[in-house]
């Protein structure tokens, strides 16, 4: 076997695994520094094909973060939008919605297409999907000439009821491949054949708003790595990879890609470590994520609100920020990572983030010229992170500079030693991971104890522990290539397409050659493009569901579709949805029409080529060769526990054996913190297992 | 603060109860049948304790109705409830609202023993009486309004009682919306208990007790600081208030603020009126107390009964506010909006520099209902707003619900004219309205909607006769148009509050509302934003040049600079000449 690369560009750090055919890992870790990172990404993989004696890569799999950083930071194209005469300000209006705002000085973002670039023309459809009026084709020309002049990137278009009948969407875009010929067209209909005009509406406009973004930067990590693979997969938000090309027209499926890559990995330790409830935690450079994995799969959702409210109730409430239908891991974020900057505000009060200091210049001790003392500074202050190099002795640490960064700024405001600033940094820094754990926990009615903590990112074993005590969580893993591991969950992927076809009619009265027409369409997309990257079709697994409801209401519940003939269909989802429905809401009503909304069809197909019990091994065989020598600093753990004499460990030392904290475990990647109280132990697979109490 | 004072429990123990709340709307909407539940989300959901006080809400809207509703149901029923009953309530001699809004309750035991309440309201289709829907103004007593349910057992032993759920099949226009919504909300209540008696089991009563004692006074104390903005004084103001046709009455609020603590005095209003505008007596009450919680800002504060503890209400007996049995109140909404001006205009006197100028005045509704070939009755009830006023420091939004309706959302068209023989034809910024200043109020969103079938229109609108007003040195809201366009034809209609009318497949209803007030000189409002304006459609170049003084040239998409600076300088000369 040929080696495979995973790659993940966070905001701080890019992070690469080569999966060695000898079944080695090789790691490497490299400042994001937006210029030359495909070139940067590939000099890291000629060197891991160099060291493994081959020339070329099986596969190539990437997680990125560039259409959430385009979304929140208003860096996307310039993208118009074609309407239905009278829509023209849906996309704006957002259903009128406040999003449970109790502020009488309540913002919403700004739209993500300017009024003055939508534009609206004659055309309806009626419910049925009748044509009521025509589309006025002068007028379609004319608007699309006015969204050209007024210098558009990227179109999308979205009528009202085109989900019942796409053919006024289908002609407009004719007409604009004719009039705008190579401008990308995201057309409501084939992104999101489901109904409500503003939901569809929004998710088109995200689309043609992160297309040429997409591409361009895809184009250019291409253009450098090409070399080394034919093909480029990307992570998707909902966990699963596919080819770079479905991500160029459909970058909304992609989002969230960073992030569940990583989420995607702790899943697969879950498995691997049989731990039925955890909550993965991820803390790089500039953010904290977490997420909830219960008997081995993270939660999922439908639809994702980007840049909405952070507060309680915001699953339920709508309407701040952009939202896109696009089936995703529900990771909880916010802005506290290593790089987050810690500063006293007016009040006097020490805060922390949600200014980064990102990759340039970067912490003070890493010495790019930062400034700003931020929470690795104030790690590597405490003696948690090593005082002379990390990663392996390549970035170099400058702790005198954290120190003199801390008494320039915060010392004197805070009337604190550097040793007590940088301990409240930490604080201040996991009261903020705190929310994003309770979000994803408490607030959804779970309890934290009973959580197993799996923490990773480059920062997240150095806070996990004192993260968990203050949780009253006891157990945290922390697994092998903590700081790649969102690299190492892109090895660990499967491909994933979802496909979705509404067949809007009541159950006992489907027309069930449509049903099996609409199959066989949906079965031939997904072998397409299945085949289209190169993949075996007998090797995809196909999970079939249907979305019913009762007629009178307008959520469906998925039920899976069953294997039955066909004059048994209507009987059985039938029995299955009342069953379900039941389940869910405690009743049924038997008397009651029931409709079939939706066909879905999830294709998955064997990408992943790593393992945990692989990795387990490897280290095993490595760990016993392995020189050993313990070292010793000072690290301080707050004014009652203050500076204590900490063990400085390797990860191998913990082999059959378990050692009590206070104790330091440096990694090349990462540095787990297990401060007095805590005692950790390996497992089989190689992680690190901290517990208490 | 209680003496068993533990932080992480008390905060594990609120974010417990807001997310049980949330899975409570959730269920109720995702398995609702009426639009205005499953789309719309006129509904809230909620945990209260033994005496009737909520213990957490994820929403703000919804708080007051059940404070209000629990008394009641208390004194009638103490001593009798019994684990799988569900009550429910609309009387608005009984602590509830106007009757298409129905209280659904469950007791819930644990241990035997009464431990709390789930329960829910909702806006509901329909209740029967003279008007569909249930919100007419014509109507002179509450016999007319439609059904009365007085706190009645719905459900024993967790069957539902047949001769209710008859009644109100009988007695509604639209029994599938209403008994399938009330199905829903019974499917709320009981996840609502599954998730109760789990905290139960697990933490003990009394550790819930304490967390809520807890957790009550942490909202009274956030609310005594909203409260505390208000500099310690007595502010007094009056709005003359008529219908358009005939109906007219002085509403006067007296607000009395020392150190966090506010009485809103109603002493001076005129007496009940024989339409129905009269607001339910308990219900000014929690509404307008309820109208402080918009301060509290980002802020997590806990969502209870606490937030109402710093703030009393005195409204006189027999007023419009506290009206005598058997008062008709279906339309107190259009009572309550302007109740809502006069709290804003009295909170305008005691913090000028806090407080918008003048919004939309509240928010208007359709409820059109007809009889369609099977001989069913299709209904839909589609409440929309428009745009608030310029804030200090920022424009007023536009194209949003008021504050109070912060749960709601439009319906989308897509989701109704699949049920109903409706259409909406547009809806959208209508360009040059709103008052302009340094920060403008908001657009006025228009709605126009096709009916497709002959049926009966009721149609609310608010604030007939009259602009919102603009606020230190901004200009004056534009006013609202509302007419029918039949066989391509305008037909006016009366300029009054609460139109009833016959419309006809084929007529088209328009309705423009009122553009919002403006804050501030708007010859100081940022060139740049009047250059966006302008670009967006929503200005007209000649309306930027008349109204703030700036002059746009849209094709290099710049600022006339010498041309603005010119107008810019005029005006202040003419400012100080005139001075």
């Amino acid at each position: 076997m040929e080696p495979r690369a995973g790659f993940d560009i966070g905001g701080t750090f890019t992070d690469i695994i080569v999966a060695a055919p000898d079944g080695r890992f090789l790691t490497y870790k490299i400042l994001s520094i937006p210029t030359g990172i495909g070139e940067n990404v590939g000099r890291c993989i000629a060197d891991a094909l160099d060291k493994s004696g081959a020339t070329q890569l099986s596969a190539l799999v990437h997680g990125t973060t560039v259409g959430t950083n385009a979304l929140l930071e208003g860096k996307g194209a310039k993208a118009g939008l074609l309407t239905t005469q009278g829509f023209r300000d849906a996309l704006e209006m957002r259903r009128l919605s406040l999003a449970g705002a109790r502020d009488y000085y309540w913002e919403r973002s700004a739209p993500l297409i300017p009024r003055r670039r939508r534009q609206e023309v004659a055309e309806r459809i009626a419910t049925d999907g009748t044509v009521i009026t025509p589309l006025d084709k002068d007028a379609t020309r004319a608007a699309l000439l006015l969204l050209k002049q007024r210098g558009i990137a990227s179109l999308a278009i979205c009528f009202v009821n085109s989900y019942v009948n796409p053919v006024h969407e289908r002609e407009a875009a004719e007409i604009a491949r004719e009039l705008l010929p190579g401008l990308p067209i995201s057309v409501s209909h084939e992104i999101m054949p489901a109904f409500r005009e503003y939901e569809r509406t929004s998710t088109t406009a995200v689309n043609a708003y992160l297309m040429p973004v997409v591409a361009r930067y895809l184009d250019s990590l291409e253009s450098e790595l090409h070399k080394f693979c034919p093909t480029m997969r990307i992570m998707q938000s909902n966990g699963g990879v596919v080819a770079s090309s479905h991500a160029r027209v459909r970058p909304i499926f992609t989002v969230e890609s960073g992030p569940a890559a990583g989420v995607l990995a702790a899943t697969a330790l879950t498995r691997a470590a049989k731990i039925d409830r955890a909550v993965s935690f991820d803390m790089g450079g500039t953010t904290v994520k977490a997420c909830l994995i219960e008997d081995s799969a993270p939660i999922e959702k439908a639809e994702v609100e980007v840049g909405g409210e952070a507060n309680s109730g915001a699953r339920w409430f709508r309407g701040k920020g952009y939202t896109l239908a696009a089936p995703s891991l529900d990771i909880v974020e916010a802005g506290a990572g290593g790089g987050s900057i810690a500063h006293v505000d007016a009040n006097g009060t020490l805060r922390v983030g949600p200014t980064s200091a990102g990759a340039v210049p970067g912490p003070v001790c890493y010495g790019g010229g930062g400034t700003d003392p931020t929470v690795t500074d104030a790690n590597v202050v405490l003696g948690y992170l090593n005082p002379t190099a990390i990663a392996g002795g390549t970035v170099p640490i400058d702790r005198p500079a954290a120190i003199a960064a801390l008494e320039k700024v915060l010392c004197p405001p805070l009337g604190l030693s550097a040793l007590d600033a940088a301990y409240g940094i930490h604080q201040v820094a996991n009261a903020a991971m705190m929310r994003t754990v309770r979000a994803v926990t408490t607030e959804r009615g779970r309890n934290p104890r009973e959580y197993t903590l799996i923490a990773f990112g480059g920062a997240g074993p150095i806070h996990a522990a004192a993260l968990a005590e203050n949780l009253g969580i006891s157990r945290v893993y922390v697994p092998q290539y903590p700081g790649l591991f969102s690299a190492l969950g892109l090895l660990l992927a499967d491909l994933r397409y979802d496909y979705v076809q509404s067949v809007p009619s009541r159950l006992d009265a489907m027309n069930l050659d449509e049903i099996a027409q609409r199959r066989e369409d949906l079965l031939r997309r997904a072998h397409d493009e299945v085949a289209s990257e190169g993949v075996d079709i007998a090797k995809l697994s196909l999970q079939w569901f249907a979305d019913l409801r009762y007629e009178r209401q307008t959520t469906e519940t998925k039920i899976d579709l069953p294997d039955v003939a066909p004059e048994k269909l209507a009987e059985v989802l039938a029995a299955k949805f009342h069953e379900e429905h039941e389940k869910l809401y405690s009743y049924r009503c038997p008397d009651e029409p029931i409709t079939l909304v939706n066909l879905r069809l999830k294709a998955t197909a064997p990408a992943r080529s790593a393992s945990f019990e692989q990795m387990g091994e490897a280290f095993l065989r490595s760990a016993k060769e392995e020189q050993l020598v313990e070292g010793v600093r000072d690290a301080y753990f707050g004014v009652e526990r203050g500076l204590l004499r900490t063990r400085i460990l390797r990860r191998a030392h913990l082999l059959s054996r378990s050692v009590e904290g206070p104790m330091i475990i440096e990694e090349f990647d990462t540095t787990v913190v297990v401060p007095p109280g805590w005692r950790a132990s390996l497992d089989d697979l190689g992680n690190v297992v901290l517990q208490t109490g | 603060m209680s003496s068993n004072f533990d932080p992480v429990m008390i905060e594990l123990m609120r974010h417990e109860f807001i997310a049980l709340s949330e899975e409570m709307n959730m269920a109720m909407r995702q398995t609702a049948r009426s639009i205005i539940a499953k789309e719309s989300s006129e509904l809230s959901a909620a945990l209260l304790t033994p005496r009737g006080e909520v213990i957490g809400q994820a929403m703000i809207y919804g708080l007051g109705y059940f404070t209000a509703v629990m008394p009641y149901l208390l004194k009638k029923f103490e001593g009798q409830f019994k684990p799988g009953d569900v009550y429910l309530t609309n009387d608005p001699y009984g602590g509830a609202s106007h009757l298409p809004d129905i209280v659904l309750i469950r007791p819930l035991f644990w241990k035997g023993e009464l431990c709390g309440f789930a329960a829910v309201v909702e806006h509901h289709t329909d209740i029967g009486g003279r008007y569909p829907g249930g919100m007419g103004s014509g109507s002179t007593d509450i016999y007319h309004e439609g059904l009365r349910l007085p706190a009645v057992k719905f459900y024993e032993n967790d069957k539902p009682i047949e001769a209710v759920r008859q009644i109100i099949a009988a007695n509604v226009r639209t029994p599938d919306d209403v008994l399938g919504d009330l199905d829903a909300a019974v499917a709320a209540c009981r996840r609502g208990e599954r998730g109760f008696n789990r905290l139960l089991e697990k933490h003990g009563r009394a550790a819930i007790e304490n967390c809520y004692q807890n957790l009550y006074a942490h909202a009274a104390e956030a609310m005594r600081g909203v409260l505390r903005m208000i500099p310690d004084g007595t502010y007094r103001a009056e709005n003359d208030w008529n219908d358009g046709a005939g109906v007219a009455v002085k509403l006067v609020l007296t607000l009395t603020a020392k150190d966090g603590e506010a009485i809103l005095d109603f002493t001076g209003t005129g007496a009940q009126v024989p339409k129905a505008y009269n607001v339910p007596p308990d219900m000014l009450e929690h509404i307008i107390s309820g109208y402080f919680f918009y301060f509290l800002g980002e802020a997590d504060v806990p969502i209870n009964s606490g937030l109402y503890a710093p703030v009393k209400v005195i409204t006189p007996k027999g007023s419009v506010f506290n009206p005598n049995f058997p008062a008709s109140v279906g339309g107190r909404g259009t009572m309550i909006w302007p109740t809502v001006e006069l709290f804003y205009r009295v909170l305008s006197m005691a913090m000028p520099e806090r407080m918008a100028a003048g919004n939309e005045g509240g928010s208007s509704s359709i409820t059109f209902s007809t009889i369609m070939p099977d001989g069913r009755v299709a209904m839909i009830t589609d409440i929309y707003g428009s745009c608030w006023g310029g804030r200090p420091m920022k424009d007023g939004m536009e194209g949003v619900m008021p504050l109070v309706l912060n749960q709601y959302l439009s319906s989308p068209t897509e989701a109704f004219e699949r049920e109903v023989p409706i259409r909406l034809e547009g809806c959208g910024f209508v360009p040059d309205t709103g008052g302009p200043g340094k920060y403008r109020g908001g657009l006025s969103v228009y709605r126009s909607y096709r009916f497709l079938a002959d049926g009966d229109l009721i149609f609310r609108t608010i604030k007939v006769g009259t602009v919102p007003q603009g606020s230190t040195g901004g200009r004056n809201g534009t006013p609202a148009d509302f007419y029918l366009i039949r066989d391509g034809k305008r037909l006016d209609m009366d300029r009054i509050a609460v139109n009833e009318i016959k419309v006809k497949a084929g007529d088209v209803l328009f309705h423009v509302p009122h553009g919002a007030g403006g804050f501030g000189n708007p010859f100081e409002r940022d060139p740049e934003k009047v250059l966006a304006d302008v670009l967006d459609e929503k200005i007209t170049p000649e309306y930027a040049e008349r109204e703030y003084g700036v002059s746009v040239h849209i094709e290099s998409e710049t600022i006339n600079l010498a041309r603005t600076r010119m107008l810019r300088d005029d005006a202040a000369k003419a400012k100080s000449a005139a001075a």
